[in-house]
């Protein structure tokens, strides 16, 4: 085997940090094209599940709007959560397999940031993804959901809350603390959706909603910056 | 001689065990083996020399002016392969391939097909390859060595290479290391750490030797042979040998150890044999000898 001038001048290539898919993919080995598929597969099959669970329920109940508003509630906003536990709460530290591997690589640290920003892109996507479908098929009346249109926006705004509350979740350092922390947060918010769309019809619709968005605007990217921050400091430079 | 990283007062502390004030020279063109216990810190060496760990304190320098394993031109100068789980356990040949053209810029794709054939993992582009998680360690430890073999590299960090590999791999893996070597004579360097030499006696140059976090001994393996001299003899023999000898083991009918080449005349004096040890038998006297000494052995035996 030779050493070929175009593989030793590759050396010099080397300021050309990886792109976030790029990122995404030294890290998951997943593309990101079948990544967006696969998540939106994923959360399409977890709703088709949903609407079968519900649908049938309705059918056994034999009435569309029963005492079962809080459990199909409950089931959407679980389901949903469920989907972005995995990817919210994946982590990358030394001990973990390939974690090594991935302080070796181009870009080093930036790399690891350039991944969670995209990781969370996926996730959100498969948020918006479910809820868009859970949204068409209320309005098509489909899934007998109490407030329709309006209970998938509440559990849309709510996951994303909860993505975010998981996000500081990963600061924990010990992992049985974290984990279970975090799927306590992730339970609670989708309960939460349920207070908050049983709200929204005393009147108070408008103010829940503004304020559930803006602390989602916020909520997020402030803790992606704790999470990058916290890995980098206690994982990363440790 | 230039050296391919030198390591001056490294250290990593962690609760329960501290790698302390590590000062030596990997001396570039050569197989450097460092050879310890379990425990005795190489993965910890190891790993802070590849910016994996990050160090408590002191320098190294690569390459004779790269101090910053940050730096992208020297991440992509060291080829780093840990001893277990170095991709994610689902990943398949062909997604370290994938992964590793994106996070390298001197990834070979076409080499990498050729290793893992000559390694015996068949076609990286074969749908039936297996998940990493199903291949038994010898497989995974070739899956992970084609990886790091296929990139244009200037010095390969590995962590016990061969503990999981069959005789026959190992084989591979020495002849590996000297095709590396003679690719570009004297650009290159390979580090690999080991609790067991023997297999690997052939592709070892330089020896480093390590015991509870600290180096006790090293050398070219041809001058550590010239330093050090085997005895053995009747054990009736051994409480007269025993002050010249640096680590001794006795039976009821013959003892064992090392001593310096020096004390050569003075134990065939009392009928002891003589002899070159090997690697593997230095490997023993020296870090017999570094545990008898406990923590206080930082300056045992000196530069060779």
């Amino acid at each position: 085997m030779t050493i070929t001038a175009e593989r030793v001048n590759m050396n010099n290539n080397s300021d050309n940090n990886p792109t976030y898919a790029q990122a995404l993919k030294i890290y998951t080995g997943r593309s990101p094209l079948r990544s967006v598929v696969t998540s939106a597969g994923i959360a399409a099959a977890a709703f088709g599940f949903v609407v079968l669970y519900v649908g049938g329920l309705t059918l056994l109940m034999g009435e569309k709007h029963t005492n079962v508003d809080i459990l199909e509630l409950c089931l959407v906003m679980l389901s949903a959560s469920a989907l972005a536990a995995p990817r919210t709460l994946q982590t990358f530290t030394r001990s973990t397999p390939g974690g090594k591997f991935f302080r070796t690589v181009k870009g080093g640290f930036e790399t690891f940031r350039k991944m969670r920003a995209a990781m969370l892109a996926e996730t959100l996507l498969m948020i918006a993804v479910y809820y868009l479908l859970a949204a068409g098929a209320a309005a098509l009346d489909l899934l007998p959901l109490k407030y329709g249109v309006m209970s998938c926006a509440a559990g849309a705004v709510n996951t994303v809350f909860a993505v975010g509350l998981g996000n500081i979740c990963l600061c924990l350092k010990k992992g049985i603390v974290r984990i279970t922390t975090a799927t306590l947060t992730m339970m609670i918010a989708a309960v939460l959706s349920v207070t908050i769309t049983e709200s929204f019809s005393a009147g108070s619709l408008r103010t829940v909603f503004i304020i559930m968005i803006v602390t989602d605007a916020v909520l997020i990217p402030l803790s992606h910056r704790i999470m990058i921050n916290d890995y980098r400091k206690n994982h990363w430079d440790n | 001689m230039t050296n391919a990283i030198e390591i001056r007062g490294l250290t990593k502390k962690y609760k329960d065990f501290t790698l302390g004030g590590i000062t030596e020279d990997i001396p570039c063109g050569f197989a450097s083996a460092l050879i310890g216990a379990n425990g005795a810190g190489k993965t910890t060496l190891i790993d802070t020399l590849c910016g994996v760990t990050a160090k408590t304190s002191g320098d190294a320098l690569y390459f004779g002016s790269k101090t910053d394993t940050d730096d992208p031109e020297l991440r992509n100068m060291i080829g780093y392969c840990s001893s277990a789980n170095l991709f994610p356990q689902d990943w398949r040949l062909k997604t370290i391939a994938e992964a590793s053209e994106l996070a390298f810029d001197n990834f070979d794709r076409e080499r990498y097909t050729k290793l893992c054939k000559r390694l015996k993992l068949g076609d990286p582009a074969d749908k039936g390859q297996k998940k990493l998680y199903k291949m038994s360690d010898g497989n995974k430890m070739r899956a992970y060595l084609a990886a790091v073999l296929a990139r244009d590299t200037r010095l390969l960090v590995l962590d016990e290479p061969a503990s999981s590999l069959d005789p026959l791999a190992r084989d591979l893996l020495c002849e590996l290391f000297r095709e590396y070597l003679t690719e570009r004579d004297g650009e290159r360097t390979v580090l690999f750490s080991t609790h067991n030499i023997a297999d690997m006696e052939f592709a070892t140059d330089y020896a480093i030797f390590m015991a509870n976090g600290k180096t006790v001994e090293r050398g070219f393996v041809e001058d550590l042979k010239e330093k050090y001299i085997l005895v053995h003899g009747d054990a009736k023999d051994v409480s007269r040998a025993k002050p010249h000898l640096l680590s001794c083991v006795s039976n009821r009918t013959s003892f064992e150890g090392i001593a310096y080449a020096g004390s050569a005349e003075t134990l065939e004096g009392f009928d002891c044999a003589v002899e070159t040890p090997t690697l593997q038998q230095l490997s023993v006297g020296i870090l017999r000898k570094a545990e008898e000494d406990g923590e206080d052995n930082d300056n045992y035996g000196g530069k060779g």
